[in-house]
């Protein structure tokens, strides 16, 4: 993308990057809006007491109201009352120091983030079996040239069109796409096989698909020989995975599940791909294993054009989670419950390891923790809009009610900000300059290309201010080129090594793959050459037994909601709903004619969607790329048509991912007035 | 504290039930499997995979020894129940020891009728049940050109499509008037006949086999004769006999959702619905049948798709199915399959037919909110929403239903080409026309 401001206008054009043409959708070339002023929020605002409005203030008012809150609260109820809220959007440099700001400045245990939300259970199952987290461990460019690429949940032609085009490529070289999705999306339409699967079964279907590959002897047997431990317990477990059985569960016939056996058998080159689809369930992490397992078992990983990966979610989701934004992280993807690695980080950060606090918990147990005898009293929420995108929203709202300081940095007055007692108006992306890490491990800068306007100040400067009225100005700078020399040697040693990357190298070479180091000083894009990340080189595979979702449908909550993005819209839309332009629709369901009919519910009507959490209120979308007993609801609007006040709290008890793509609800319509 | 559940038996049931038990309990549950046989539990599902020579006996079992011991799971084999204390929660077993329980789940095993089998035929005749009547099947079956199957059941249909595609002459046997007798009309049985006929099954039904006896041919070789109360006989290399009545995938899912139950979860799904299904790569049937809602009115849809050789017929009552038989239509007996497994309370029949949408020929030209009729504001969506109301499968009956009721070509008229395009979805994209099948659409009842 090439910003150039003339006269105070901002244009937006496409450019080339890293040697491919520039590309970009709708939400990419309408981006320059959200910078007008009338958008955003121009100044600090302030709430006195629980009852008074919001108020304009000055900074220095803000960070005086912020620094005594903050003092007050800890002396009084501890340090762990203090919490951080983060997001997967945010630079490195950002989600770095954060980490290192609630850790030596608030000395919190409490600090999470909501790429909790986006892409923790592909992270667990990586680092589990591969013993290294990097959504692809290849270049994205490579599935161009692959013979299949089966995705997994996911709808990229909508929640990341530019890499279209490497789909597109793949086709026109003969390639094959088979697309698991409930919905027929713009992406499964371009597939040669679809497979419309019942909501949260594709783990059963992964286990069918591997049970058929054995029989059909279509497993890499050498591969797993030398390069494979624990195959024999998953050759198990997917012996109870016969064809009738995963007919049922998943709704894929016998005969399809064989042609897809079939067809990812035979390939020479094959890659699996997994997104939030497969992942956002209680299960997500197992899920997600067992299409690593698939991949590996037939031998297509760590091989060129083969592999197995995860597409992001957000814009620095790779990135946002290895420089320790997470609960229980430290920079490089280290470990804080790893002394070694606590005393590592304790050296660049020159501060007494044993002073550094332990794992705090996961994003949603943040939100449950409020208001209890140590729970968490003041939160500052930074690049994330919780009452929209986490689950039970509804719930989540009459928790941050509870807290005594809620501090919210955003750009825009988000329906999180507007619950605040302080807001602070940041910088946007184009105002500021900060790294991101995509999902291939590929370490890009943006620099800035507009100056930002007197009332702001970058996410960094504000850290480093409150940092330096707690007492730690020499620990914090808002130079961003300075902060990310410092990650890049907290990170020395980690497994997401960023060492030998500094702006320059990322500016010569058009982005820079991790990890960068004495060993690979050019980075490297391909991961697994020869062997895993894990301590024996070998691929760990994990035996995953199919447990459903935590709902299934009943005859008083009959069908099953997902939820994900849509096209125009992005995350909790507090940025794209602002720009009139981009999409004028509100809140909206998906549903099949059979389904609109049984309910009696028409296109464009109102409808409600009740669940065991709470009501919402969408317009219906009468469509049939949909299944018949699904409905479907983006997550990017506000108040009644919120979708996540219908989801469920059930987590991933390893990646402790909330079960956002599946719940059960019912319908009707027309709505009565009652409930509006 | 860790409940003690005992399991009776060691079926499919009881694994199904073991192994949802396993895998939802979190280790909270120490479970006792006992039954009298002498074998660890065969996997029945996998029988069909183990005769296709895809599967080596060993891997025909539900779960290895170390499966067991890793989920605490015991195995007690060779021992029957003395007594049931139901009091003291106390089992008292053959071999003196006695079992405490929290609770007991029994399933004990039907029993197969066994024709007699003259002395000296023993080898050549064996069920499906064990692992060494499996062993013995592997050793027999390399030198059979002809096998005999003795059940006309699911097993006995499955049994005998896989030997045929191993190029095995069968011959398919039961004492029954039809096949499927405990689940199908004689109709629908007869349909299924047919179809096994013409993938070279010789099926022979009524005929109760007496008994099966071992003769001598001319350069020594041994066949095995089964003869019938009528006093005819066919001859064969061997034997098997199979379940009349077994449906494998079903005990399985009935013990799954005990196991289910038992741990208390909120959301526990009936037992009501129940897909019979024969799954072969050379043909699928899919039956279901809710005998005990059989209801005096009913409407019968009946599409026999000559071209395809297919054949579906769904009987729905008061806005849900009670009865399917789909043979032939692959994705057909998937949709049926999944949609009773997905419980969903009502059960479209057009959907069963057709599928979530129609065919695929126009799906990437028009997206389903995209505007077909310009001049009066249609989307496709609308379009295929009265054209599945009309529930007709003539293309020019729907087409006239969808311009009276949303006036779409009666404008410009430039969308008249799109709009027959779309409504195909509906019709024609079933490959369903008057020169290639017949369709029926009936009430009966009253």
């Amino acid at each position: 993308m090439a910003v150039t401001a003339v006269k105070g206008r901002i244009e937006i054009n496409s450019a080339p990057f890293g040697g491919q043409p520039g590309g970009m959708c709708a939400k990419g070339w309408t981006a320059g809006v959200a910078l007008s002023e009338e958008l955003r929020l121009t100044t600090p605002m302030l709430r006195v007491d629980k009852n008074a409005q919001l108020f304009p203030c000055s900074w220095d008012e803000a960070y005086n109201f912020i620094e005594e809150r903050i003092r007050q609260s800890q002396a009084q109820f501890g340090k762990d009352s203090v919490g951080i809220f983060g997001g997967g959007g945010l630079t490195n440099e950002k989600a770095y120091y954060l980490g290192k700001f609630a850790r030596v400045a608030l000395s919190t245990r409490f600090i999470d983030y909501n790429g909790r939300f986006c892409m923790s259970s592909a992270a667990a199952a990586l680092n589990r079996s591969f013993g290294i987290d990097r959504g692809l461990p290849f270049p994205l460019s490579d599935i161009a040239k692959t013979d299949v690429l089966m995705l997994v949940g996911s709808n990229i032609a909508e929640t990341m069109p530019p890499a279209m085009r490497y789909i597109k490529e793949l086709q026109d070289n003969g390639g094959k796409l088979i697309v698991v999705d409930p919905r027929r999306t713009p992406t499964a339409r371009l597939a040669l096989l679809h497979l419309p699967i019942v909501p949260a079964s594709d783990l059963a279907l992964a286990n069918g698909i591997l049970h058929i590959a054995i029989e059909e002897k279509y497993i890499d047997e050498q591969f797993i020989f030398s390069n494979v431990e624990n195959f024999s317990e998953v050759r198990e477990t997917v012996r109870s995975f016969w064809p009738k059985r995963v007919e049922k569960i998943t709704g894929i016939s016998v005969s399809l599940l064989y042609q897809v056996a079939q067809i990812l058998g035979e390939a020479k080159t094959a890659m699996i791909i997994t997104a939030r689809g497969a992942e956002q369930h209680s299960r997500g992490t197992d899920t997600t294993s067992a299409f690593l397992n698939l991949a590996v078992s037939l031998g297509k990983v760590a091989k060129p054009y083969c592999g197995f990966g995860t597409f992001t979610g957000q814009g620095n989701g790779q990135g946002g989670r290895e420089h320790g934004q997470k609960a229980d992280q430290l920079p490089g993807y280290r470990s804080i419950e790893n002394a070694e690695h606590r005393s590592e980080v304790a050296r660049v950060w020159d501060v007494d390891p044993l002073q550094l606090p332990g794992a705090g918990v996961s994003a949603q147990e943040m939100f449950e923790n409020i208001g209890h005898r140590d729970g968490i009293r003041v939160m500052m929420i930074m690049g994330s809009n919780p009452v929209i995108s986490a689950p039970s929203s509804g719930f989540v709202q009459s928790q941050l009610g509870l807290l005594d300081t809620l501090i919210v940095v955003d750009p825009f007055f988000s329906d999180t900000a507007q619950l605040a007692d302080v807001v602070l108006p940041s910088a946007q992306w184009a105002e500021e300059t900060g790294t991101m890490t995509n999902s291939e491990g590929r370490i890009i800068l943006r620099r800035r290309s507009v100056p930002k306007p007197p009332y702001v100040r970058t996410d960094l400067e504000i850290i480093a201010e409150l940092a330096k009225r707690l007492g730690f100005a020499e620990k914090f700078t808002s130079d961003e080129e300075r902060v990310f020399d410092e990650l890049a040697r907290a990170s020395k040693g980690g497994k997401a090594d960023y060492s030998g990357v500094s702006y320059k190298k990322i500016e010569m070479n058009d982005g820079v793959y991790w990890p960068c180091n004495e060993d690979y000083p050019n980075g490297r894009p391909r991961l697994f050459a020869n062997k895993f990340a894990t301590s024996n080189g070998k691929a760990l595979l994990f035996a995953v037994d199919y447990k459903g979702p935590s709902e299934v449908p009943t005859e008083t909550r009959p069908i099953y909601l997902i939820t994900g993005r849509s096209l125009l819209q992005y995350q909790s839309g507090a940025q794209t709903r602002r720009i009139k332009d981009l999409d004028p629709t509100g809140p909206y369901v998906e549903m099949h004619p059979f389904l609109a009919r049984r309910f009696e519910i028409r296109d464009g009507q109102s409808v409600l969607l009740t669940s065991d959490r709470g009501q919402a209120v969408m317009t219906a979308v009468v469509t049939p790329d949909i299944r018949s007993d699904t409905v479907f609801a983006p997550f990017h609007w506000p108040g009644l048509g919120r979708v996540n006040l219908l989801t469920g709290p059930q987590r991933d008890p390893i990646s402790k991912m909330p079960e956002f793509k599946v719940c059960i609800v019912s319908l009707s319509a027309p709505i009565s007035e009652a409930v509006l | 504290m860790s409940r003690s559940i005992v399991v009776v038996g060691t079926g499919m049931f009881s694994q199904g039930f073991v192994s949802e038990l396993v895998a939802r309990s979190d280790g909270n549950a120490r479970i006792t499997i006992v039954d009298e046989k002498l074998e660890i539990p065969l996997n029945k599902a996998l029988v069909q995979s183990f005769l296709a020579g895809k599967r080596g006996v060993e891997d025909c079992l539900f779960h290895s020894q170390r499966w067991f011991d890793k989920h605490n799971v015991a195995l007690i084999l060779g021992c029957s129940i003395r007594a049931i204390d139901q009091e003291q929660k106390i089992l008292d077993l053959s071999n003196g020891d006695s079992l405490h329980f929290d609770e007991l789940v029994v399933s004990l095993p039907r029993q197969v009728p066994v024709p007699f089998v003259e002395a000296g035929a023993d080898d050549f005749v064996s069920g499906l049940d064990t692992v060494s009547e499996l062993e013995r099947l592997s050793s027999q079956l390399c030198s059979s050109r002809k096998v005999a199957v003795i059940g006309g059941g699911l097993a006995g249909i499955e049994t005998a499509l896989t030997l045929s595609s191993r190029g095995v002459i069968v011959e398919l046997i039961t004492g029954n008037s039809q096949l499927v007798a405990h689940l199908l009309d004689s109709t629908h049985a007869q349909l299924l006949k047919l179809k096994l006929e013409q993938l070279g099954i010789s099926v022979r039904t009524a005929s109760e086999v007496r008994s099966v006896i071992l003769q001598r041919v001319a350069n020594e070789e041994e066949i095995v004769g089964v003869s019938f109360d009528g006093g005819e006989s066919t001859y064969s290399d061997m034997v098997i006999v199979t379940d009349e009545t077994a449906n494998f995938d079903a005990e399985w899912e009935q013990g799954v959702e005990l196991a289910r139950a038992s741990l208390g979860g909120a959301s526990i799904r009936p037992v009501n619905s129940e897909v019979n299904r024969i799954s072969s790569p050379l043909l699928s049937v899919a039956i279901y049948s809710k005998v005990s809602e059989r209801t005096e009115e009913s409407e019968v849809i009946e599409l026999d798709n000559r071209a395809k050789e297919s054949f579906k017929r769904f009987e729905v009552s008061k806005g849900s199915l009670v009865r399917a038989v789909v043979i032939g239509d692959d994705a057909a007996v998937g949709r049926l399959s999944t949609a009773l497994a997905t419980r969903y309370p009502l059960i479209d029949a057009s959907h069963l037919l057709f599928g979530d949408r129609g065919s695929n020929a126009m799906a990437g030209l028009v997206a389903s909110g995209d505007i077909v009729c310009m001049c009066n504001m249609v989307s496709k969506a609308r379009i295929l929403e009265v054209a599945l109301e009309a529930a007709s499968v003539m293309t020019s009956e729907c087409i006239s239903r969808v311009v009276g009721e949303t006036r779409a070509t009666t404008g410009c008229g430039g969308c008249n080409e799109m709009v027959a395009r779309v409504v195909e979805e509906v019709t024609c994209g079933q490959s369903l026309s008057a020169e290639m099948g017949t369709r029926q659409l009936a009430t009966i009842g009253n």
